[in-house]
């Protein structure tokens, strides 16, 4: 069934990260017609996510392969490693001997025993979280493509004081509620975190501090170092050396997000964040985008200072602008050589995997089978490291079992090394995580951020590179890199108008207006079961009732 | 029937208000191209047929429902979007189904050994408790059949899974799959509130505060 590809396309994306996947449904929603690609047989590329057989095979193979094999699509990722920190024990126990002193529940991991349960893992190489007020957040509502996902609503914002995990209190509800905090304390914070909110409205009570650090401020309010240390490393997710305007921008993002979906102001997608990029690409499929994995660039002609065509497998396919996703290179690409780089660069992440067999923190930040957990640890001069604990309850791993992600910005060619200070301070705690299986790699920058010139305006004007991902906890810098090239194709062009919901939409010559109809109302919904249970109607019947009925109620609530 | 007035007056009728339930499941549908799974929808959704059936542009799915004893079972039914045809769907299309139709041309061999390789995949990938039924599709077409009735219907009694052979075309069956699914999906407390009972959607407080409103 290999179909030939149709020849012309006004966007062809190389790669399903989730830039070009923004990219292609931003496209395929104004009408254009698009294909995309993927070399790999797997969606997200650098973003992706892998149950643990397929994340295996995936470490070895990128370390394995040599550093400089260009025909690797994976260039994005390298310094690959990983190590079981279990074996098979030699004298298997029966399944029904209990060691003694170990409760019946309390199963005992081996290596064996985790890769069985290979499928119920969804390992993110690019884990991050969504502020519920961000800007993917809203997003997905405005572009409606939140439909297409589950999220799940962070437990616990947590932090290390004294060698202790503990909960940072983020709802009024929490401050109140709180053990670690005296009443001195939360009257003080509850003060603090209302002064934050209204510093737009009264930015005199803040003129002292303005050329100042946020610690500064902090501590000139007589704030208690608990406190002090929950705002400034946990809420506002600052150091010591962020200034007072950072910091009360970070504490208002951070208390703009509360109390819409769960306790923190943080959401996980379910079954891990390699989902999010496919949400994107469903909605292109959705308005006609072709999707095609295992499928690469073998050669492109240019003319004119343009790609005029590529050839993807025996096909020459025409094409009016290209995008090509991190860990994609274009054959015969020409990156300019030099140039450090201006801004931010993507990548440069070093990352950190454990699959652990209990969690971090005590029960109450665990209850029932564990948390979706979040922490930011901080160092004395650096920008510290995001940690995300996830539970089963999260669609990534099997019950009874953690995945524990640390991402930090790479300062070495060696992951583990970076990671290492983190790690201890996670294993110096009262309740340390039990580590079965650990992996380290590192994220490298785009070829756009390595090279640091402007591949687009200098070579190929129709040819646009999307950054890979970015060390930052929400999406705010790849959404704004997906939306800055859709303008620069498409400049009149609105990026992802709202898509309509199933009820809006017309098929063939139907009416629009019986389609109005088929909004379900409860009332419509009731009168129908009613009628069911009087025995009045037979099955099928209850199907046309129901657009009558739905006529009827809608009649009834027009009035 | 409709003798009663409607619309906030239900309170007149006894048991009504406290037995109804409404579950909803997401469903998907899968099997090669052209086998006929968005004609499948469209019948059961709008009662449509179209003989050149163009893909649904914009549909990311549509709804349905169907009431069994006290429950309205509303279905949000998921099209491949295409994604299928060159082997390319996302995995996140099926995650979180508790309902999937397989379907297969009866006249041809070849779409029922992909819909062998779909439902295998279900059953490796999918949530356990998912309900699968395969559909022979184009039963209308009964005399250029290449796939055997009985050899489907035993395929399907080895795995567990519901087999009818439908026509979108004729309306065969159609109404009566999505039913036999309806019927075999847990309707307990908490099941089909939203997709895997652990996630929520992002629009659920949005769409709540709607819904409320429009039934005032």
């Amino acid at each position: 069934m290999d179909e030939d590809l149709p020849t012309e396309f006004d966007l062809v994306v190389v790669g399903t990260g989730f830039v070009e996947s923004i990219v292609a449904a931003a496209a395929s929603r104004i009408g254009k017609t698009v294909l995309h690609i993927d070399p790999n047989d797997f969606y997200g590329g650098t973003w992706a996510s892998f149950n643990l057989d397929a994340l295996q095979s995936f470490i070895s193979s990128i370390a394995e392969s040599p550093a400089t094999d260009e025909s690797k699509q994976f260039n994005s990722i390298k310094n690959a490693s990983q190590i079981w920190h279990v074996t098979t024990p030699t004298a298997t126990p029966a399944d029904d001997a209990i060691p003694e002193g170990q409760e019946a529940t309390e199963k005992i991991w081996t290596k064996e025993n985790v890769l069985k349960e290979f499928r119920r893992f969804n390992v993110d190489l690019s884990p991050k979280l969504l502020f519920s007020c961000g800007k993917l957040v809203k997003l997905l509502i405005s572009s409606n493509i939140c439909r297409y996902a589950e999220f799940r609503a962070v437990d616990h914002v947590c932090t290390i004081i004294n060698g202790q995990t503990r909960s940072v209190p983020c709802s009024r509800t929490d401050v109140f509620n709180t053990k670690d905090l005296s009443i001195v304390e939360k009257r003080l914070l509850m003060k603090l975190l209302t002064s934050c909110m209204g510093y737009d409205e009264h930015p005199e009570e803040f003129k002292d501090y303005e050329d100042k650090t946020f610690l500064e401020y902090l501590k000139s309010v007589k704030l208690t170092d608990n406190i002090i240390h929950c705002v400034l490393y946990s809420i506002s997710m600052s150091n010591e050396q962020t200034s007072l305007k950072d910091g009360i921008d970070n504490t208002k993002k951070f208390l703009n997000s509360l109390g819409r979906y769960g306790n923190t102001p943080f959401l996980f997608p379910m079954y891990g964040c390699g989902e999010i990029p496919q949400c994107f690409c469903r909605l292109c499929a959705v308005f006609g985008g072709i999707y095609c994995l295992k499928r690469s660039v073998s050669n492109v002609s240019i003319a004119d200072a343009k790609v005029d065509s590529i050839k993807c497998g025996n096909q020459d396919i025409k094409a009016s602008n290209i995008v090509v996703g991190h860990g994609n290179i274009l054959p015969d690409f020409s990156i300019p050589a030099g140039g450090t780089g201006v801004g931010k660069k993507c990548g440069g992440i070093s990352r950190a995997i454990y699959i652990t067999s209990s969690p971090l923190g005590a029960e109450e930040l665990n209850s029932s089978g564990g948390g979706v957990n979040f922490l930011k640890l901080t160092d004395e001069s650096g920008t510290g490291a995001f940690v995300l604990q996830l539970s089963h309850y999260s669609g990534t791993c099997p019950k009874g079992l953690y995945l524990i992600h640390i991402s930090c910005s790479a300062k070495s060619n060696n992951p583990e090394a970076d990671i290492k200070p983190y790690l201890d301070k996670l294993l110096t705690t009262d309740h340390p995580p039990a580590i079965l299986y650990s992996i380290y790699f590192t994220i490298d920058a785009c070829l756009r951020c390595t090279s640091g010139a402007s591949i687009t305006n200098d070579s190929l004007s129709n040819v646009f590179v999307c950054c890979g991902p970015s060390f930052e906890l929400d999406y705010d810098e790849s959404i704004d890199n997906a939306e800055g090239i859709f303008k620069k194709i498409y400049p009149e062009d609105e990026f992802l108008p709202r898509a309509p919901d199933p009820e809006e939409i017309v098929i063939g010559d139907e009416d629009p207006v019986s389609v109005a109809d088929d909004v379900i109302t409860l009332d419509s919904v009731k009168e129908q079961i009613m009628e069911l249970e009087a025995g009045l109607l037979h099955q099928e019947d209850c199907m046309e009732e129901n657009s009558r009925n739905e006529e009827m109620a809608m009649e009834v609530g027009e009035e | 029937m409709a003798t009663t007035p409607r619309g906030g007056g239900t309170a007149q009728r006894p048991n009504g208000a406290s037995q109804n339930k409404i579950c909803q499941f997401k469903l998907v549908l899968l099997g090669e191209s052209a086998v006929g799974k968005s004609s499948l929808v469209l019948r059961f959704v709008k009662g449509q047929f179209h003989e050149y059936q163009e893909s649904t542009i914009g549909a990311a799915f549509l709804t349905q429902t169907l009431c069994i004893d006290d429950t309205a079972v509303k279905f949000e039914i998921w099209d491949t979007a295409g994604q299928e045809r060159y082997h390319s769907l996302a995995p996140m299309y099926y995650r979180g189904a508790q309902a999937a139709i397989v379907v297969y041309d009866i006249q041809n061999q070849d779409s029922f050994q992909r819909a062998k390789t779909w439902v295998k995949e279900l059953q490796r990938q999918a949530s356990p408790n998912i309900v699968i039924a395969l559909a022979g599709n184009k039963a209308d077409l009964s005399n250029s059949r290449v796939v055997e009735y009985e050899e489907a219907k035993q395929y399907a009694e080895e795995n567990g899974l519901l087999f009818m052979e439908t026509s979108a075309k004729t309306a065969m069956n159609v109404n009566d799959i999505f039913l036999a699914i309806a019927k075999k999906l847990p309707k307990n407390d908490g099941a089909g509130n939203q997709g895997s009972g652990q996630g929520r959607r992002l629009a659920e407080v949005e769409q709540n505060r709607q819904t409320n409103n429009c039934c005032k």
